[in-house]
């Protein structure tokens, strides 16, 4: 039993892992450069100087391996580092939000759990017990669709 | 024999069929139910409403509506039917590895499948369309990569439960290999299953590549999709009601089509409703 | 995903609902008599259709969406005004400047104050600058203050501070150049050194950008993340308190959300899109009710002057030939946009309106083709972030008559400004502008210095253009100025390194009760709200 909780632990904490690092990949390969990012859109420009400057004061100029590795070994210790735009805590920044994006996914769990429930529980012939399948197959399509809420996590 | 009749008496599956079918003709006709470009337009024609001329009316472009509805069909189809495919394969495999042969390989494969399911399907697609970069190809793999997990853990899960079935373990006894047994006992049982996971994956499918192309990620202008039309006339529902209406009602009656089917498959296929 | 199922109901019924409220936006009594006396009072609740500004400290960011809010909040040592182009006092009383153009003397005004009560001294002008420029505070603004004595020695850490700004007493601030740089007092007029109060930056911290403290004639109450942002009249204002009592700032991106909203009166003030453009100034009712500018925004296809057959200005020209820009403007714009001649748009003071642009001759860009040897055309592919597909397909079409076959690919913004940084695009469509200084603005885009990332991504290069604009960027009599600034402009033109489109026309839609609202050339979200006044019960 004890090996078993064990085993477990370890293939989440493997998990977890590889979210991070995949998370961190894509943002640095799908999103362009950071910077732009305190720039207006419409009025995009940056010396060489300047952008270096940036760069160097987040540690944006260092090879990913370590910017990675840097940022697992702040998180484990509970610091999950300051935005680069708001220059917040990241925790405080997930915690301002996270109350719109629980009610929303609470109440979409809810009208769906409502629906699925009543729509599934219909007597059907011979009893079919496939209604309580789809009471739970409902919101489980559901709950991951106000993407837009999770996206900007 | 038994089955088509079994078919007429499931009147949604009828309509969900026939909804299908219309959708499939029109899309592989479209050149021939119409005469305009899908792709180009007149700018004089620009923003007219529904008339003998354009049924549909026209978008800002002064390109024909119902053409683009018409020629949008084939890319959802295309996305529907490609993406499914790639969902099919890459979760039935998984799903048999996993649930087979089990210990080591379902450790690492219910491992990959976790973490994979772990991220907003879509967020994750958008991810891998920005690093590959907007075209139809990539929609595709994108989509294809997000949708196979479901497949693959329904597969499993039977696998693991048919696996231990007297028959399987009969053919073991035989001296049946593996191949042969997966290939002639287990993959016939997860038929059913699959067809209609594979309906309804398709018109989420679908309504995925329409959420893509409102972000501008999946088939890129002048290419008429459903999804991209929908965004293209959000900000004018107020003047230019037909530019959302029809591609949002094709959406509409293909998905309901394809659930309707979906629907009707697994009453068809569902084992335990056979004998009746 | 499944919601998509609404839509087309959705749609349905917008449909009768629409024909049902005839597009009237008041959702308030139809007449306001107004006796065009200010009064004092009230809420103004502006629409905010960027997003989130994330952060308020002014060094951090200024888009829009940050400095549509931090203009109010933070005050500067000058006011520049866009509207009048004019430069007037802040909290700067009055200034010389040296006739070598080397040496800026400010004289601070007595008993300006922080919102914390605390009185403003020439040491906080320093402090601010110092922060600015500071490689620690990691500001993508610094450049401002580029040119003042010591700026390049604090930067490289050879310097503990910025040796060219002193205090001689408590209301006098010196600032000393290196070199002349008369555009110098429209950086001391932008939000990025609005001056901030030394205590509060210490206190706060990195948490400063969310609770900022200024000496801005609003300041600072609340915050809710991407919803709403609320701003109090400062009463000890050394203008005195403006007339509104409170701002709100409603987040709100969504076009149709914000429509909504202002239709039924909850939103005083909003800038609208394109469509929303052609509907309410078609309703005389809201027409009165309706700001219009031309924005210091053109909206062109910059075209990779080094990628071939783009290195060839026949073919450049060929483009700028072959579309009926008006046509594309009144259609797929809504005529909410000015046909465009040069990179210099109509509401700059260098706009120089005897200036030939390219008109549509489909013939003459195929004679140009021909010439080039592309009787066959070519293909051309156009990279845009999804807000401008529309105006690029509305290209196409007449790209594609004289033989240029367009591919559109759309990406995000941040890909786009990569690619176009590092050089790596055929054609791409953009929108550059909001500086006031037409030198700066030319020197970023069509300076051999600049190319890449610094603004030249074209990486057009013409030694006589370098040249002019060397001299203006020096040039301290603002008529020699423009002068050479508009020689530059006609050979760029010429050379059509930009297929020059169109200059954005903003509109503002605000409620019969809201008064005081400008056109404001530099964005129409930037309005000076100390002028506002509602007359609202």
């Amino acid at each position: 039993m004890g090996s078993f909780i064990l085993r477990r632990l370890l293939q989440t904490a493997a998990i977890l892992t590889g979210i991070t690092l995949i998370v961190f990949l894509l943002m640095n390969v799908a999103s362009g450069d950071p910077l732009w990012a305190l720039l207006d859109q419409k009025s995009a420009t940056l010396d060489e100087e300047t952008a270096q400057n940036i760069r160097q004061q987040w540690g944006l100029d260092q090879p990913l391996t370590v910017q990675y590795l840097r940022f697992l070994g702040n998180a484990l210790k509970g610091d999950l580092g300051r935005s680069f735009i708001s220059r917040q805590k990241v925790t405080q920044a997930v915690l301002e939000r996270a109350p719109a994006t629980l009610k929303l996914g609470l109440a979409a769990l809810f009208i769906a759990v409502a629906l699925g429930l009543s729509a599934g529980l219909r007597p059907r012939c011979g009893g079919d017990p496939s209604g309580i399948f789809s009471a739970w197959w409902w919101p489980s399509q559901v709950f991951p669709s106000p993407s837009s809420g999770w996206a900007f996590f | 024999m038994g089955t088509w009749s079994k078919v007429w008496r499931h009147p949604g599956m009828m309509v969900g069929l026939l909804l299908v079918l219309t959708v499939v003709a029109v899309a592989l006709l479209a050149p021939y139910l119409t005469s305009y470009s899908p792709t180009r337009g007149d700018l004089l024609e620009s923003l007219e409403p529904p008339s003998a001329k354009h049924p549909f009316g026209t978008d800002l472009q002064g390109r024909d509506v119902m053409t683009r509805v018409f020629y949008g069909a084939r890319i959802s189809l295309l996305v529907g039917l490609v993406v499914q495919g790639v969902a099919l394969s890459l979760g039935t495999s998984m799903g048999l590895l996993a649930g087979y042969y089990r210990g080591r390989w379902d450790d690492i494969l219910t491992g990959i499948i976790t973490l994979v399911q772990s991220f907003p399907g879509l967020l994750f697609a958008i991810a891998v369309m920005a690093v590959l970069g907007p075209s139809l190809y990539n929609v595709f793999i994108a989509l294809g990569l997000v949708s196979w997990t479901a497949m693959a853990r329904l597969v499993r899960s039977e696998t693991l439960s048919l696996r231990e079935s007297l028959f399987v373990q009969a053919s073991k006894a035989a001296g049946g290999s593996s191949f042969h047994i997966i290939i002639r006992h287990i993959l016939p049982n997860l038929l059913g299953p699959l067809l209609v996971l594979f309906t309804l994956g398709f018109a989420t499918a679908i309504l995925s590549e329409a959420s893509l192309s409102f972000l501008g990620l999946g088939v890129q202008p002048p290419d008429p999709s459903w999804g991209s039309m929908l965004a293209d006339g959000r900000e004018r529902v107020w003047d230019a009601p037909w530019l959302m209406l029809y591609p949002g009602l094709a959406i509409f009656f293909t998905i309901l089509g394809l659930n309707l089917l979906g629907d009707g498959l697994r009453d068809l296929l569902d084992p335990k409703l056979k004998g009746r | 995903m499944r919601s998509w199922v609404y839509i087309p109901l959705l749609a349905l019924l917008l449909i009768f609902t629409s024909c049902g409220t005839g597009g009237s936006p008041t959702g308030g009594p139809a007449e306001t008599p107004s006796t065009g006396e200010p009064r004092y009072g009230g809420t103004l609740v502006r629409g905010h259709n960027y997003g989130d500004p994330a952060n308020l400290d002014p060094i951090v960011k200024n888009e829009v969406a940050a400095q549509m809010v931090t203009m109010n909040l933070f005050d500067t040592l000058v006011h520049v005004d866009p509207a009048a182009k004019e430069i007037r006092a802040g909290l700067a009383e009055s200034w010389e400047i040296s006739p070598d153009g080397l040496t800026y003397t400010f004289h601070l005004r007595e008993g300006a104050k922080f919102h914390n009560g605390r009185e403003i001294h020439a040491q906080d002008i320093a402090y601010t600058f110092q922060r600015l420029v500071d490689p620690k505070s990691a500001s993508p603004f610094a450049n401002r203050l580029e040119g003042v004595v010591g700026y390049g020695a604090f930067r490289q850490g050879e310097a503990a501070g910025l040796a060219g700004v002193e205090t001689p007493d408590d209301y006098t601030v010196v600032l000393r150049l290196e070199k002349p740089k008369p555009g110098l007092l429209y950086d001391l007029g932008n939000p990025a050194t609005g001056i901030v109060p030394r205590e509060e930056v210490e206190r706060l911290g990195d948490d400063f950008g969310q609770q900022p403290v200024g000496s801005g004639p609003f300041q600072f109450v609340s915050w809710k993340k991407d919803d709403q942002i609320v701003l109090k009249a400062f009463p000890d204002y050394w203008g005195g308190r403006p007339y509104l009592d409170q701002v709100v700032f409603r987040i709100m991106k969504e076009e149709a959300t914000r429509d909504a909203e202002f239709q039924a009166g909850n939103l005083d003030v909003m800038v609208i899109g394109e469509a929303q453009y052609k509907r309410y100034s078609q309703d005389p009712t809201c027409k009165p009710n309706m700001i219009e500018v031309p924005e210091l925004f053109t909206r062109a296809l910059h075209l990779n002057t080094t990628k071939p057959p783009l290195d060839n200005v026949k073919v450049r020209q060929a483009i700028n030939y072959a579309v009926d820009k008006p046509l594309v403007i009144e259609k797929v714009l809504s005529n909410k946009a000015y046909v465009a001649v040069g990179p210099i748009p109509s509401s700059s003071p260098a706009f120089n309106p005897d200036l030939k642009g390219y008109g549509y001759d489909p013939e003459k860009a195929r004679q140009l083709l021909k010439e080039a040897g592309l009787e066959d055309g070519f293909d051309l592919e156009v990279i845009a972030y999804n807000y401008w597909a529309s105006s690029v397909e509305g290209l196409m079409g007449y790209l594609q008559e004289v033989g240029i076959r367009v591919k559109l690919v759309q990406m995000d913004s941040t890909t786009v400004f990569d690619r176009t940084a590092s050089g790596d695009f055929q054609a791409a469509f953009n929108s550059y502008g909001g500086n006031l200084d037409p030198v700066m603005t030319m020197y970023r885009i069509f300076h051999s210095s600049n190319f890449g990332r610094a603004g030249n991504t074209t990486h057009y290069h013409n030694p006589q253009v370098d040249a002019l604009l060397e001299e203006a960027l020096y040039e301290m009599d603002e008529a020699r100025r423009i002068q050479l600034v508009q020689e530059a402009e006609k050979i760029v033109v010429e050379e059509a390194p930009w297929f020059f489109f169109n200059y954005n026309k903003a509109v503002m839609m605000h409620q019969p009760w809201v008064h005081g609202l400008q056109p404001v050339p530099t964005d129409i979200d930037y309005q000076d709200l100390t002028k506002v006044w509602v007359d609202k019960k």
